[in-house]
C-alpha cells in the first residue's frame, strides 16, 4: 500500500467507516475504532484484490474489528464485576442518540434496529442503513446473494414488529 | 424475494441522519488519525520491522512447542487428552474424531461426567450453532481446534471447512430442572470436503451435511428422496428455448459427449453447466416418457453428487452436481436460477395458454 493509497482511501471512507462503525457498535467511542480499522487495511494489504471494491473492504474489516471491540467490551465489564472494587465509570459520554441526532422517532427506529438478532442486524445496517448493493452485501457477509435477499426480507418484517412493540409499549 | 411490502420501512431506514461529523468527528481529528496512519505504513515499511516480525513469529513458534511439550498430557497411545479446557482441545487422528467422542460421551450423562470428558465446555448458548437449536434447552459447544488455531471469527462453517477446527460438540442438555443430563449432541466435522454432522440422540444416530447457509443434505441412504427433486410440468418448451434461457442467466453452457447417460435407451444431451452438468434426454414417445422417474434417480444419483430434474412434455432435464465447500454457494445460486427458470416458463405458458 503506497502513501497515496492511504491518503485517498482514508479521506475517502473514512466518514463510511465512522457511520458504520457507530450503528454497528452502538456506542459513540468509535475514533480509536476508525484507526484500527485502517491500521489492520494496511498490515492485510497484500489480501486485498485489486477488481474488488475498497469501500466493500474497508466495511468488512469495520465490522471485524467491531465484533473484536463488542467482545473486549464484554470480557472488560465481567471482570470489572468480578472485582467490585476496580468498577470504573463508562468512558463513553457521547451516546451514539446524540452524534446521529436522532429525534424521537428515528431513536424508536434506531432502537428497534439494535434490538434485532445478530445476521438481521447486520444485513439492515449494510443493505438499509448504508445502503449497500447485494453484492457488496454478501461479499462483506460472507454470503451468498440469495441469502442476502432472504434474510434482508425477514430482517424488514422482524423489524416492523420490533417497532410496533417499541410504539406498544409507550 | 420482493420487499414491496417494506419499501416505506427501507426508506425510514435510509433517511436515518447522518452522525454530526463537525462536533464529533472534525477535519483535526481525522487529520490525527491519518498522520498515525502514516506513521504506521512507514514503520511497516523498514527492514527491521520484517526482521523482527520473523523474529517474533519464530519465538512464538518455539513457545507453542514447548508449551505442548510441558502442559499437554499425552496417553499412551499417543492420542492427546480430552479433558482440556479453552480453545486448545485437540485429538491427533482428526479422521475418528466423531466415532471417539461418541464412544466417550453417552445420552444421559451428567455435567459432571461431561465436564470430566471435555472440560469447560468453550459456549454455553446456541449462538455458534449453524442451524438453530430450541431456547428452551441449554447448549454447551466444545471448539476442536487444530494447533495453534483458536475460533475467533464465530464463523464456524469457515473454521471448519478451512481446517483451523478439526470438529465442534455441541451438548443439548434435557430441561429437567433438578437434574440435567444429556438429552443429545451434534458433532459437527469435515467429511469429503463438506460439513458432516451426526447427530445423536435417544432414537439412535441421524448423518446429515450442513451448507453455508446452513440447510442440510441428507446423506442417510433411506432418505434418498433429499437427494433429487423431480418435478412434471406440463408447458411446451423446445430444448434451443430452454438452453437461451440458460445463457440469458449467465449459466454457462458449453455441449460435451463424454460418458453420456442414457435412460430407456434415449442418450442425453450433456453440457457443462457452472459447477455441475446438465443433461437432456429428448424422448419421441410421450408415453415412455411419462414412466421414467425412478430410472432418472437411479441413473443420476450416487453417493457424493445430487440431482435436480425436471419432466417436460417429452424432455427430461436434469442438473447433477456434486456440492463441496467451495462450490457450495454457487451451486445454491444455479438451483436457484434453475428454479427460477422453470417459475419464468410455467408463467409464460400460463400467460399464452390460459386454458391449457
Amino acid at each position: 500500500m503506497t502513501t497515496h493509497d492511504i491518503t485517498d482511501w482514508f479521506y475517502q471512507y473514512n466518514k463510511d467507516i465512522y457511520h458504520f462503525l457507530i450503528y454497528y457498535t452502538a456506542s459513540g467511542d468509535v475514533e480509536d475504532l476508525v484507526q484500527e480499522v485502517f491500521i489492520r487495511a494496511i498490515t492485510a494489504m497484500d489480501t486485498f484484490k485489486e477488481d474488488s471494491s475498497p469501500k466493500t473492504w474497508l466495511i468488512s474489516i469495520a465490522r471485524h474489528v467491531a465484533i473484536d471491540a463488542n467482545r473486549k467490551k464484554k470480557r472488560t465489564r465481567l471482570k470489572e464485576m468480578l472485582t467490585i472494587d476496580n468498577v470504573s465509570e463508562p468512558k463513553d459520554d457521547t451516546t451514539p442518540e446524540q452524534i446521529l441526532q436522532l429525534n424521537e422517532k428515528h431513536k424508536r427506529l434506531y432502537q428497534a434496529i439494535q434490538s434485532l438478532k445478530k445476521n438481521y442486524r447486520d444485513v439492515i445496517i449494510l443493505r438499509g442503513v448504508k445502503e449497500l448493493t447485494v453484492t457488496e452485501t454478501a461479499t462483506v457477509l460472507n454470503w451468498n446473494e440469495n441469502k442476502v435477499r432472504v434474510t434482508f426480507h425477514r430482517a424488514l418484517h422482524a423489524l416492523q414488529k420490533e417497532k410496533e412493540r417499541f410504539l406498544d409499549e409507550e | 424475494m420482493k420487499n414491496d411490502q417494506y419499501n416505506e420501512l427501507i426508506e425510514k431506514i435510509r433517511s436515518l441522519p447522518k452522525p454530526d461529523y463537525e462536533r464529533h468527528f472534525n477535519k483535526e481529528r481525522q487529520d490525527q488519525i491519518h498522520q498515525h496512519l502514516l506513521h504506521v505504513t512507514k514503520k511497516n515499511k523498514t527492514p527491521t520491522n520484517w526482521f523482527r516480525r520473523v523474529a517474533i513469529g519464530f519465538g512464538s513458534l518455539a513457545a507453542v512447542l514447548l508449551f505442548l511439550i510441558m502442559i499437554i498430557p499425552v496417553d499412551q497411545n499417543g492420542t492427546l487428552d480430552l479433558g482440556q479446557t479453552g480453545s486448545n482441545r485437540q485429538f491427533n487422528d482428526t479422521k475418528d474424531i466423531a466415532t471417539r467422542i461418541q464412544h466417550e460421551l453417552e445420552i444421559e450423562a451428567t455435567k459432571g461426567q461431561v465436564r470430566e470428558l471435555f472440560g469447560k465446555p468453550d459456549a454455553i448458548t446456541p449462538e455458534n450453532s449453524i442451524e438453530d437449536v430450541s431456547h428452551n434447552s441449554e447448549v454447551w459447544n466444545y471448539h476442536f481446534m487444530r494447533t495453534g488455531n483458536s475460533f475467533n471469527d464465530g464463523n464456524l462453517y469457515q473454521a471448519l471447512i478451512t481446517g483451523e477446527m478439526n470438529a465442534q460438540l455441541q451438548v443439548t442438555w434435557s430441561s429437567n430442572l433438578f437434574k440435567k443430563k444429556v438429552s443429545s449432541y451434534s458433532i459437527y466435522y469435515v467429511k469429503d470436503e463438506q460439513i458432516l454432522v451426526d447427530h445423536v440422540s435417544m432414537d439412535g444416530i441421524n448423518h446429515y451435511y450442513i451448507t453455508p447457509d446452513g440447510s442440510r443434505l441428507s446423506v442417510d441412504e433411506n432418505d434418498q428422496q433429499d437427494e433429487i427433486t423431480y418435478r412434471k410440468i406440463n408447458i411446451p418448451v423446445s430444448l434451443d428455448q430452454m438452453i437461451q434461457l440458460f445463457r440469458d442467466k449467465n449459466l454457462t453452457i458449453d455441449p460435451t459427449e463424454e460418458d453420456l447417460p442414457s435412460i430407456h435407451g434415449v442418450e442425453a444431451n450433456g453440457y457443462h453447466l457452472k459447477e455441475g452438468m446438465l443433461y437432456v434426454h429428448q424422448y419421441t414417445d410421450d408415453q415412455l416418457v411419462s414412466t421414467v422417474e425412478s430410472e432418472v434417480k437411479d441413473t443420476y444419483v450416487s453417493s457424493n453428487s445430487l440431482a435436480q430434474a425436471y419432466q417436460f412434455n417429452n424432455m427430461i432435464l436434469v442438473y447433477k452436481y456434486t456440492p463441496t465447500y467451495s462450490n457450495i454457494e454457487t451451486v445454491q445460486d444455479i438451483r436457484w436460477k434453475l428454479n427460477s427458470i422453470i417459475d419464468a416458463l410455467i408463467v409464460a405458458s400460463d400467460v399464452n395458454n390460459p386454458h391449457q
